[in-house]
């Protein structure tokens, strides 16, 4: 089970909405790479995870990419309060907001919806973590990218916190690969 | 001030989150587990001198007061865009 933190895990403190920024950060909440993705991935690979400190670490990590995922909505919502029918035909945010209005929903910047192939949960240590390694670059790009088309600093700050987030977490999985699937041979002998 | 020193205990709570991960791959550390062990009590002093002064820091059952339900009064966590008036916690 989870308990609920009525708190954000890193401050998102908005002053100026822009729903052209919110179109593009939505993407780290529904898109193939986002925090939605990266906490079901993780938290579905846990049962089949043989080891009990690989059970651990997707356990911890997959529910740190929840509070993620709170920090990207509390972001979106921010960036789309109060808009005016000019602002929000200009910025393009109509074709969102004909669906959703001001809500946030899983979509990546494209428009497409979430979807459960984003996700890699193979029931392989190696394929599985190796998936995990994978996911946290993808993310890590991805923030690279918002900070690129991003300049509001009120943005960028708690996005670069998350870009860090993605480093540290690469930096774990990797040394659970390592310490599990180096030492016998590959660990694809044993299954949960 | 109540929001310096709740932003202080979320300090130590990402520390003590950090040292978690760190300990999944590495169980045997024991100068991590002491490190998280020193954390867990400075954060726990600090808890404790927040309810003093300011009332609980985290919303429980001795959060009602008389007739009122306090977990379900705002602002939430995503309510702190600047300029709306509302205080950090």
């Amino acid at each position: 089970m989870w308990q609920y933190e009525k708190k954000l895990q890193y401050p998102v403190k908005i002053t100026n909405p822009n729903p052209k920024y919110a179109q593009i950060l939505i993407s780290q909440f529904g898109g193939p790479d986002g925090e939605l993705a990266a906490s079901m991935r993780y938290l579905s690979q846990r049962y089949s995870m043989p080891y009990d400190e690989l059970k651990g670490i997707l356990t911890d990590i997959g529910t740190e990419e929840l509070a993620h995922m709170e920090m990207i909505c509390a972001m979106v919502h921010q960036l789309t309060r109060n808009l005016s029918k000019d602002e929000i035909v200009r910025s393009g945010f109509d074709k969102y907001f004909v669906d959703h209005t001001a809500a946030v929903y899983p979509i990546a910047a494209s428009g497409l919806p979430w979807r459960a192939e984003y996700i890699g949960v193979k029931g392989d240590v190696i394929t599985d973590l190796h998936e995990d390694m994978g996911a946290e670059q993808k993310a890590r790009t991805t923030y690279d990218n918002l900070l690129r088309l991003i300049d509001d600093p009120d943005i960028r700050d708690p996005l670069k916190f998350l870009r860090q987030r993605e480093i540290v977490h690469y930096q774990r999985f990797g040394e659970a690969q390592q310490t599990r699937c180096n030492d016998n041979g590959g660990a694809a002998d044993k299954t949960a | 001030m109540a929001y310096k020193l709740a932003r202080c205990i979320h300090a130590y709570d990402f520390a003590i989150l950090e040292m978690g991960l760190y300990l999944d791959t590495h169980p045997c550390d024991t100068s991590a587990l002491q490190k998280r062990q020193e954390l867990q009590e400075r954060r726990s002093a600090l808890v404790a001198e927040y309810e003093s002064k300011y009332g609980p820091y985290i919303v429980t059952d001795k959060d009602v007061r008389g007739d009122e339900w306090k977990w379900v009064c705002g602002p939430w966590p995503w309510e702190y865009e600047r300029g709306n008036g509302n205080v950090a916690v």
